[in-house]
């Protein structure tokens, strides 16, 4: 088991059981919510998304601290120092500024 | 750099509990820089706030479940320096206290969160707390008030060795 996502971009379930949405769906996250300084957030598609373990060693070294974007314990091949939910959008924070969720990549 | 993780997944706390504890080992040694810690809540979706801290304690320390640090990276060759145990003593680390133990804590960082949101503390590069070699004290992650429901919670340290 690791710290890491596996090859094929899952993360451990057992190790990190927050990562994804266990049963059927009870609620969604309220409007604002951050990543940080909140663990998880939970949309209306019932995808539970959070930041991940692994970081740009790139970004980090210019002072950027940046975490993989996961979305149901799987990475999303983005990186992001914060994830909001507002007004049902899903909007992730970095280096390359403000991109948004649409359903099937960030734009 | 050499980071190791401490990962309390799906436990039962006993109430207001020390979920993760980490003690650096006795000087010479390396230092313990603290990157990350993290709490998240699945046992129901009912919304509740919870008070959590970061803390030092003294000894003596909480008794605990063992919990060998994982390498977060894989292709590390070496173990941590502080290893898996049970009494909180220099050098070792494990999780969710059944025992609070006698020493005193001091609050290093207090903060609340409600659970169904969980919560993750990433500080900026000059904000991390860094726990030194011989240290009189350990540092946990601790709920000073026992949770609405006691089940299903999970936690954890990153720890980088400097």
């Amino acid at each position: 088991m690791s710290f890491s996502a596996a090859a094929d971009g899952r993360y451990d379930h057992k190790l990190f059981p927050f990562m994804r949405r266990r049963g059927e769906q009870t609620h969604v996250t309220e409007a604002y919510v951050s990543i940080p300084p909140a663990l998880q957030i939970t949309d209306a598609e019932g995808a539970v998304w959070t930041l991940g373990f692994d970081y740009s060693e790139r970004e980090w070294r210019a002072g950027r601290h940046e975490y993989d974007v996961v979305r149901n314990g799987r990475v999303t091949g983005e990186f992001a120092r914060t994830i909001e939910f507002r007004a049902g959008k899903v909007i992730i924070w970095g280096a390359d500024g403000r991109r948004t969720w649409n359903g099937r990549q960030f734009v | 750099m050499r980071e190791f993780a401490i990962n309390a997944a799906d436990v039962t706390v006993a109430g207001a509990t020390t979920l993760i504890f980490m003690n650096p080992a006795a000087a010479p040694s390396v230092n313990l820089e603290l990157l990350r810690a993290w709490i998240g809540f699945a046992a129901n979706a009912t919304s509740a706030q919870q008070k959590v801290q970061i803390v030092s304690q003294v000894t003596a320390f909480p008794t605990l479940t063992s919990y060998t640090p994982r390498k977060r990276k894989p292709a590390d060759p070496n173990a941590s320096v502080i290893t898996g145990g049970t009494s909180g003593a220099a050098g070792s680390c494990g999780i969710n206290a059944s025992s609070e133990g006698a020493g005193s804590k001091t609050v290093e960082m207090p903060d609340d969160f409600n659970v169904l949101n969980g919560w993750l503390h990433i500080p900026t590069p000059p904000e991390t707390m860094i726990w030194p070699a011989g240290s009189s004290s350990g540092l946990g992650l601790y709920f000073p008030t026992a949770p609405s429901t006691l089940t299903n919670w999970s936690g954890g340290f990153i720890y980088r060795e400097v």
